[in-house]
This record gives structure tokens, sequence and C-alpha cells, in this order.
């Protein structure tokens, strides 16, 4: 009989990745998951962790707290939920949820989210060089959202702190957010954003303009 | 003018001042039934010398975690959040609690220093709260704590109002200084009751299946949401009656909004015999306006396997029930975060205080235990109780004193 191949649990992809991370190991792959919730969650260590193939389901890197985690694939709901230091990187697109409570780090997408990113956001950056067919920001209280596509959904409801940077088409604002001119040092931000993530929606560097800031009114 | 009188007429003028509710302490002040409608009776064993009655319980024993919650007695101090009490309360709360060899749930806002170290030097056990707002709850955070709450009761929407939001204040919440703390109405990354067991392999994932993982509830389908944790694989569930204290909160919610404690233990119990939770190790806990070790004995009875500590807990630690709660300008230092008042509160002697005050209800406990004749106080049941009036026998489900058998739409 032959052997069988058993793919390994979520339980033992994470305690691996626990272990290489206690053991300061600098970086550490996984040639696929399929679908698993809870891939690369409450890692505290600054380990790299790469994916070469998802799509992870749920909560992918949730309460990251140092990591380095990158996904090639698609994502689940409410990646990096929670998380408070580190990187996320999903090259893929991911349902809803990107970021809820982020206080800390960065997340970044490439592709498209549902919605509901960064609601409740009280620090750190998120990036999606994609279209959001939902709402962002709400309730967010600090940190950064920079989305280079376009926004179907709210912008800042009951927003009450934090910065959101759009670049494509949005929907009217609600009376409590309104649109602000960039200063410098948010061009400035956005280059080097660009810089690292290469931006698929610009292809010149003008178009870096394009962005508009949205802030408390 | 009688009392009655005089605090609606308060109430009242303070509504037609401002056009805003009255905003008060959490504690409901009308009557409503309670542990005092139930009187304990032995059965027909010997009783036990107290010496030998055994108190502790554990959470999480024989589940998923590797290190269960062992508490010495069968209580805990019930979640009460930093900005409702202040820095020197919550440090004295940890080290009374880590003294008797019990818990502190906490409350919102991510563990301070002063509570980590009184728990740490006296080797007591804090439960991080897994808020809706996911104030200061971090993975910094969680990896102190020696288990995970998730918070599903429903609390009044603002939290933090912005003139209390100092810079300690906003530190502990993760929300810049001056800013009001919301509390969403429900978890922004739980959307049905399915979700809740993707929360509860969440934390066991990230807290690498080392601690127990518990959920709470308030009033309300309290079968329903009591099933839904067992069947999410939770290692306890916490319920809390509307006579929970709360700092500040307005009428509606102190008098009118969730269930008297002893009228949600029956149906979480049901859910537990339904789902032979018990069987598998999973535990009841209950809290909101426990007054002594007689309330926490006839929890027990009732099917509760640890009671929480409130209102009594924070009189151990100081507070003598000046009713300003909602100040912030407690005259005992308790409910307030002002340095100067905060500084009224020894922690090491309000700390003692509150293990006197906790070994003084673990002695009343032993004596209605040794009364009832029972070897452990885990060994109570509703044999154990009678109701005094009709109501409480209809709510409990526990025979009615007199008549001496449970009512008939108790028997099935």
């Amino acid at each position: 009989m032959a052997e069988e191949k058993v793919a390994p649990t979520t339980k033992e992809i994470n305690r691996a990745l626990r272990s290489y991370a206690e053991a300061n190991k600098k970086s550490v792959s996984i040639d696929r998951i399929k679908n698993n919730n809870h891939i690369a969650v409450g890692l505290d260590k600054p380990v790299k962790v790469t994916i070469e193939r998802g799509p992870a389901g749920d909560f992918f890197g949730a309460l990251n707290a140092g990591a380095n985690i990158i996904l090639n694939g698609n994502a689940g709901r409410f990646v990096g939920s929670t998380m408070s230091a580190g990187e996320v990187r999903v090259n893929g697109d991911v349902a809803d949820g990107l970021g809820v409570y982020l206080s800390g780090g960065l997340v970044s997408v490439k592709g498209d989210c549902s919605g509901a990113v960064g609601s409740h956001m009280k620090g750190g950056v998120i990036i999606v060089d994609g279209d959001v067919k939902g709402d962002v920001g709400e309730s967010m209280v600090g940190g950064e959202i920079y989305i280079t596509g376009d926004v179907d959904g709210t912008i800042g409801t009951d927003l009450r702190g934090g910065r959101i940077f759009v670049a494509g088409k949005m929907p009217e604002l609600h009376g409590n957010v309104k649109v602000k001119p960039l200063g410098p040092k948010d061009l400035g931000a956005i280059r080097d954003h660009h810089e690292r993530f290469r931006f698929r929606k610009f292809q010149t560097p003008d178009a870096l303009n394009d962005f508009r800031l949205i802030e408390k009114a | 003018m009688d009392q009655e009188k005089e605090e609606l007429l308060k109430r009242l003028e303070a509504d037609l001042a401002d056009g805003k509710p009255m905003i008060r302490p959490g504690i409901a002040r009308r009557p409503m039934v309670g542990f005092n409608d139930l009187v304990v009776v032995p059965t027909r064993a010997m009783a036990q010398g107290s010496k030998e009655i055994g108190t502790d319980v554990s959470i999480g024993l024989d589940r998923y975690s590797e290190h269960p919650i062992h508490l010495e007695v069968p209580m805990y101090i019930a979640d009460m959040s930093y900005g409702e009490i202040g820095r020197t309360a919550k440090a004295a709360l940890a080290l009374g609690s880590a003294l008797a060899g019990s818990m502190v749930l906490c409350g919102h806002g991510a563990l301070l220093a002063e509570e980590k170290g009184a728990t740490d030097e006296n080797d007591g056990r804090l439960v991080a709260k897994w808020s809706k707002g996911r104030f200061g709850d971090d993975m910094a955070n969680l990896s102190f704590s020696h288990g995970v709450c998730i918070d599903m009761s429903m609390d009044p929407g603002i939290l933090i109002p912005p003139d209390i939001s100092t810079k300690e204040v906003a530190e502990a919440y993760g929300i810049p200084k001056g800013m009001t703390a919301n509390l969403p109405v429900s978890h922004l990354d739980l959307k049905g009751e399915d979700d809740l067991k993707l929360h509860v392999d969440l934390l066991r994932e990230a807290m690498d299946y080392k601690v127990p993982i518990l959920v709470k509830f308030s009033g309300g389908e309290v079968y329903e949401k009591v099933r839904a944790a067992i069947e999410a694989g939770v290692d306890a569930v916490v319920l809390e009656g509307i006579q929970a204290w709360r700092a500040r909160t307005d009428d509606v919610h102190a008098e009118h909004a969730g269930e008297p404690l002893i009228g949600m233990i029956p149906p979480a119990i049901r859910a537990f015999i339904d789902t032979k939770a018990k069987a598998k190790g999973v535990k009841l806990l209950v809290q909101g306006g426990i007054k002594g070790g007689a309330d926490v004995f006839k929890a027990l009875a009732m099917g509760a396997d640890a009671v929480g500590l409130d209102i009594a807990a924070l009189v151990g630690v100081g507070c003598r029930m000046a009713g300003v709660c909602n100040s912030g300008k407690c005259p005992q230092g308790v409910a307030t975060i002002d340095p100067r008042l905060e500084a009224k509160v020894s922690v090491k002697e309000s700390g003692e205080h509150l293990y006197n005050l906790m070994t003084a209800f673990t002695d009343e406990i032993v004596h209605l235990a040794g009364y009832a004749g029972l070897a452990h106080v885990s060994a109570a049941t509703a044999k154990n109780l009678r109701a005094l009036t009709y109501d409480a026998a209809a709510i409990t489900g526990v025979r009615l004193v007199g008549f001496d058998r449970l009512l008939p739409m108790w028997v099935h």
C-alpha cells in the first residue's frame, strides 16, 4: 500500500513556526496551505515566514507582534486582526476585515478587499494595492490606510482619528470626515510605500499625486 | 421625602437639565429576586467536620490547555476595568486574589505593570479580556495572562469618556489621549455564532494551547448562548447578572438591562446538561452583585463552579460605597484614576484586606457546606436549597419551602 501523505494541521504548522521563531531562525517557508484558518498567529519574534501557495482561511497573521509574514495567494477574513507589530503581506485578494483592530505594524494586500478595512484601527499602516468593495476606516482612531484603487463603500464612518489615503474613485463622504490637502510629508510617505511595494495601479510617478487625504472634519 | 421619591426627582432633574440621561454608578437600586430568596438545608447525609471540606476548583483541567487555572477557593475577582477603578485598586485586587489562591478576570485595557507585579510575586492568576474594543489586547498583553476571556456581554457604549482619557488611560487602551473609548456592540471580526469557535481556536493557536479560554455573557437567550459557547469548545462560561457593579452607566442599563443572576443559572445548567459539558470539564462561572459566602454557596448549589466578586471585592480594597463611582472622584481612591486619590489605596494593606475578606467568605461557604453535609463545596446541589417564595421556586427550579417539592413546571 502506498504511503498516504497527510497534510499538517494548523496546530502543527503554527507550532513549527513558533519553534523556528523561538530558536531565533531568520526565515522559514511553507510550501502550501489549503484554506487553514489562523495560520501564523501570535508570533512575537522577528522571523520571516513565507507561504508559497495559498489560499489562507480566516485570521491569517492575526495578533502578529513582530514577525514578517508573506502569503502568495488569497486569504479569507480578518487578515492581521489585532496585530501590534511586524508585517503581514498578502499577494492576492482578501475578504472582509483586513487589519481590524490594528494597533501597530504594517498590513499590505496586492489585490482587492471585500470590505471593513481597518475598522476600529488604533495605529499602524494598512496598504491596499487594489480596490475595496466595502467600507474603509470605520470607527478608526489612529494609524494610516492607503488604497491605490477604488472604494465602493463608506469611508471613515465614526472616524475619530487617523488618516485615510485613496487614489481611485471614492464615494461621497459623511459629514464627520473631509478631504484635506496632501502635505509634502504625505507625498514622501506615499513615494516610500510605492518604492517598496511597486503599486500596480501606477504607471508614472505623477499618478502618485492622485491620492487624496481623508481626515476627521 | 422618602428615598424613592428623592431618587426619582434627582433622575428627572438631571434629564431635564441637559437632555441627557443621568450617569450614575451601575448597581441596581430596586429590589430584585436574588440569592436572599433561597435558604440552605442539609440532606440526610451526616454533617462533615468543616476542616475536611474541600473548596478548590480547576478551569481547563484535562481539556486543551497545558496550564489549567487552579483556584484554591471557588471565588475570583470579576472583571473591572482600568478607568472605572484606579491603578492601586487594580494592583490590590491582583494581590488579594493571589494571596487567596484565586484569579482576577481582567477588565478592558492592557494589564498594568502594578497588577502584573503583584501577580508575579504572589503566584497569582490574571485572565485577560478579549474585548469588543480590543483595548490593549495585543500579544504582549495576552502572553502574560493565564487565560483569555472572550467578552460577549453587552455593556453600555461609552467606556471611557474623554475627560478621564488621560495619558495613562490612553496608553492602557491604545487610543490617543483625550479620545473617547467607544465599545462596539459586537466584535468586528465575529459576525455570527459560528464565528465564536473561530475566536476560541484563534486564541488557542495564538496562546499555543497553553491557557484556558473562557467566554462571558450577560442576560438574554442564556440557554442558546451557553450551548453555543460549549459547542465552540470553551473551557468555562462566565455569566454576569444585572446586579453587576459598573463605575458609570445610565438608569436604563443599571435598573432595566439584563437578568438577575439566579434567573440565568438554570438555563445555563440546562445547556450544560444537554451537552454533557460538566462531564467534559467545562466550568460555569457566575458574577454580579455577590455579597457574601452565603450567596457564593447558593450559586454553587445551583450549579456554578466558581463565583466572581465585584462590589464586595471593591470594599475589600477600600470602597465604602460613597455612591460617586461615576464622578471619578471616589473619596477612598478606588473608583478613580486621579493619582492623588489613587494614593489613598495602599496596595499591600488593601490586598491583605481583600485576602481577609475572601478568607472569611470561604469560611462561610465551608460552614454552609458542613451544615449541608458535604465533603467538598462542589458537591452542593439544588437539593441543598429551598426557595422562600413561589416566584423564586419558579425561577430557579429549587424546591419551595413548605411544599418541599419542585413546582409542577419543573417536573419533567
